[in-house]
This record gives structure tokens, sequence and C-alpha cells, in this order.
């Protein structure tokens, strides 16, 4: 009955349901690997430019990993093979496919965010911090007073960037089943054998994603540029 | 406005980058309302040896004791912390916070390094913005202003830590001829008011006319030292001569 539907007939009653659906979990991923990859990027980039050594050298190891391997395979790593190595020092973890995909991709996108705070923060000029410096500031105040507040307008551009990324890459999940947005569309288009009406709406879904990302983003420069032009 | 209680001794300060030594042996003092000048030839040492009076430059070897306080390259990072707050210093291209207003460069050191409140900061700020002649750019963002303006920002900003000593790199360097004036103004209605100075600068005519003693240095030693009156116009060294001749 289904394949005598007109192409929006059959967009409004089957496939839209479904890929809201699908939708909702992309930007529950997105979203939520987005703030915690922004957290522990910031961590890293800190890490990165510490004194202490060790911290350096952990944060280049990680970076490193993590660029340096595919998603797809850190995705799957993180689902079929973390469990069986955490089984074996007798940890019981059960990661169901949503968390392996949180996981995974805030992982990942932490990594490219750490060496865009990195770049922000080495992009200041170093008469900031010795202004800063000399009138007493500490080290730690110099960073988080002076130093960091300078970098948001610079690293909003790349920040988008890397989070309109991680929003398409969220879709690499679907390899572990999970119900996002593009395994709800290979499934209603095999299911229905009716493939670009199915494909097109899905595209469609990514795209208003980003594009809301970048109109948010444009927002939040205007306001700074307001802010002292930095 | 000069005394004799002496509030800064250097003694032996040495500065190298890798192989290269910038400063050798520096000794002098400074007595408390004594404004010092320091001249010289670009590349002699003079703007490394202020760097190192407040620690921006952690010093090779040496010793500065400031007001009983010893300070040498090991100490800890917040003992210089504390030392630095006590020390102003004005830089060669403001370093002004661009992201901050005017009022919150110059309140934001006595609030998170003094503990000051933020009504007593802001008394503070309206009284030295009025001493620069600045009032009515409290609100403006450094970047509204002229690079004249600028200055006189960031000497309002390190006084409202009130420091003991001010320290003045090049502080007009940077700046258009028409607009030095207006920094000189502010520089020398603060030598009026008995702050501890000591200054590097181009400009021979106002050391000449502010400064209690004039210091001439040349690849990292203190050639000659003495009032402007003695290093101007009866130079000893020969380096001093040829320096003061060029002029």
């Amino acid at each position: 009955m289904e394949a005598e539907l007109g192409f929006w007939a059959f967009s409004k009653m089957i496939v839209l349901p479904r890929l809201m659906e699908g939708m909702g979990v992309t930007l529950k991923l997105t979203f939520i690997s987005g703030i915690l990859g922004l957290i522990l990027g910031m961590f890293l980039a800190l890490m990165r430019i510490s004194q202490f050594k060790i911290l350096n050298w952990v944060s280049i190891l990680y970076i490193t990993l993590f660029r340096g391997t595919p998603l797809l395979l850190q995705i799957l790593f993180i689902y079929f093979a973390l469990p069986t190595i955490l089984e074996a020092y007798q940890i019981n973890m059960i990661l169901d496919s949503f968390s392996a995909g949180i996981l995974a991709l805030s992982l990942n996108s932490a990594a490219y965010l750490a060496e865009i705070f990195r770049a922000g923060i080495l992009s200041i000029h170093k008469g900031q911090t010795e202004a800063a410096r000399a009138l007493g500031l500490s080290r730690h105040q110099t960073m988080y007073k002076i130093i960091i507040p300078q970098t948001y307008r610079r690293i909003i551009p790349p920040v988008v960037n890397e989070l309109s990324a991680l929003t398409k890459e969220t879709s690499l999940v679907s390899v572990i089943s999970l119900g996002e947005l593009l395994y709800m569309t290979q499934r209603l288009g095999s299911r229905y054998l009716r493939v670009w009406e199915v494909y097109i709406w899905a595209a469609l879904g990514y795209l208003i994603i980003v594009m809301i990302l970048s109109f948010i983003a444009s927002r939040i420069e205007k306001r700074l540029e307001l802010k002292g032009g930095v | 406005m000069k005394s004799n209680e002496v509030i800064l001794t250097i003694s032996n300060l040495s500065k190298k980058f890798g192989d290269n030594v910038v400063l050798k042996d520096i000794s002098t003092s400074v007595t408390k309302g004594e404004v010092v000048v320091i001249i010289g030839p670009s590349g002699s040492g003079k703007s490394t040896f202020l760097r190192c009076i407040n620690y921006l430059e952690v010093p090779t070897g040496g010793e500065i004791d400031f007001e009983g306080q010893i300070l040498n390259p090991k100490s800890k990072e917040h003992v210089l912390d504390i030392y630095r707050s006590k020390i102003g210093m004005v830089f060669q291209s403001f370093n002004l916070f661009p992201h901050l207003t005017v009022l919150e460069n110059i309140t934001l050191a006595p609030m998170h390094v003094l503990k000051v409140s933020k009504e007593e900061a802001r008394a503070r700020a309206d009284e030295l913005l009025k001493n620069v002649g600045l009032s009515e750019k409290i609100n403006a963002y450094p970047r509204d202003l002229s690079g004249g303006q600028q200055q006189r920002v960031a000497i309002a900003r390190a006084l409202a830590m009130k420091p003991d000593i001010m320290l003045f790199d090049e502080a007009t360097s940077a700046l258009d001829p028409e607009l030095v004036g207006e920094v000189l103004k502010v520089m020398k209605d603060l030598a009026h008011t008995g702050m501890t100075m000591i200054i590097v600068t181009h400009e021979m005519d106002f050391a000449r006319e502010v400064s209690d003693r004039v210091i001439f240095m040349d690849k990292g030693l203190i050639v000659e030292q003495g009032t402007p009156q003695e290093v101007f116009n009866s130079p000893k060294e020969k380096r001093t001569i040829d320096f003061i001749r060029r002029l």
C-alpha cells in the first residue's frame, strides 16, 4: 500500500515520524559529546601548555592517538573491544550503543578541540601575559582572567567547524546499531525500497543542525564584537 | 623629593640568554623618591635590566633587596607575585587588556590581587583617571583610545596597585610624535608626587629635566652614572661621550 503513496504523502506518513526520532538521537549525541568534548578539550589544552612535563606528554599522547586513528575504528573499539579488555581486569561494564557512541565522539572531538584551544591561547600576544604578571596576577589568574577570555572570538570559527564535523560524524555511530538519523534512514530505505525519498530528508536533517549551529555561533561572535572587539 | 632611605638594592645582577650575556654583574641602589633614568644605545641591555628588576625576566644570577626582602633566581613564584604587585610597570606597547573597559583594566588587579572591594577599587580608578585626564573614557574599550590615551590608562592601571616603585620601559617609543607630550606630562606629574621611578627612555630633554640620576648603559654594563648635569654636560667615559655627542 505504501508503495503507491506519492512523495509528500510517503514522507509525511512514514519517513518524517521515524526520522524525527533519529534526529532526536543525533541531536542528543551531538549536544552531549560536544559539551563533553569542549570540557575535556580545554583540560587537554591546558595540560599541553602546562609547565609540568608529564602533563604535556599525556596530552600529546592522547591527541596523537585520537587524531591518528579513524573515528570509525574508535567507535568499534569502544563498543566491542573495551568491554572485553575490562572483563580481563574483572571489571564488568556493559556499554550500550548510546553510551559507547557518546564516549567515542567526545573523546575524539576533545583531541581536535584541544588543538584549537591551544592555538587560541598561544595566539594571544606575550605582552598580555607580561602586563598581567607585572600587576601581580598569578599564572593561574593571568590564564583565566586575561588570556582565555581573549581567545573566545578567535576560536569560535574553528570550534564551530569542529562541532559541525562532529554533527556529521555522529552518523558513524550507525555501525553499532544506534538509532540515530542515518541508521533510521538506512532502515527505512531498505524496508520500503524507496531510497532517494528517504535520504534526501536525512541530508536535510543534518543540514538544519549545522545551520542552526552556525547561526548561534555568529550571534555569539557579534555579541563578543560589541565587547571590546577581541 | 629624594630621600636617603634606600628601597631597592641590586647586587651583581646578571642575565644570559643561552651564551649571549646581556647583563654583566650590575649593582646599584635606588632611594625612596628617586627618579632614575637609564639611557644607552639599542641592545645595551636597558630593557632587560628593567625587566629583570621585576622578574619578568628571571635573572641568571645576583640578588635584589627590596625593602628588606631578598629576591634571587631561586625565589618561589608566589613570593615573586607579591613582589611584582608592589612594582608598577609601564610597557612600550601599553599592553592594556583589550577585552576589558578602561575601568575594568584599572580595577582588575586591585580586586583580585589586593582583594580590595569593588567600590574602593572604583573610587581609586576614578581618582587616577582624573589625574591622567581621562575621566570621560572610563567605560571605553582600549581600541577606542589613541596610543597616548592608552598609555595614560596603563600608567593609571599600574598606579592602582599603589606600587612603591614604577618602572617605565620606553613608554613613549611607540607613540606618534604629537602624543608623546601628554604621556611625558603624566610621568612628570608623577615624579613630582615623590614616586620612585626607574625610566628607560630615549627622550633626553625629559631625562635632563626630571631625573635625579642618569645611568648610561652599554653592552650589559653600567658605564657611567651621575646627575643629569654630570652625564649630559661633562661625561667622563669615552663611550658616554660618543653616545651623548651623537644625540
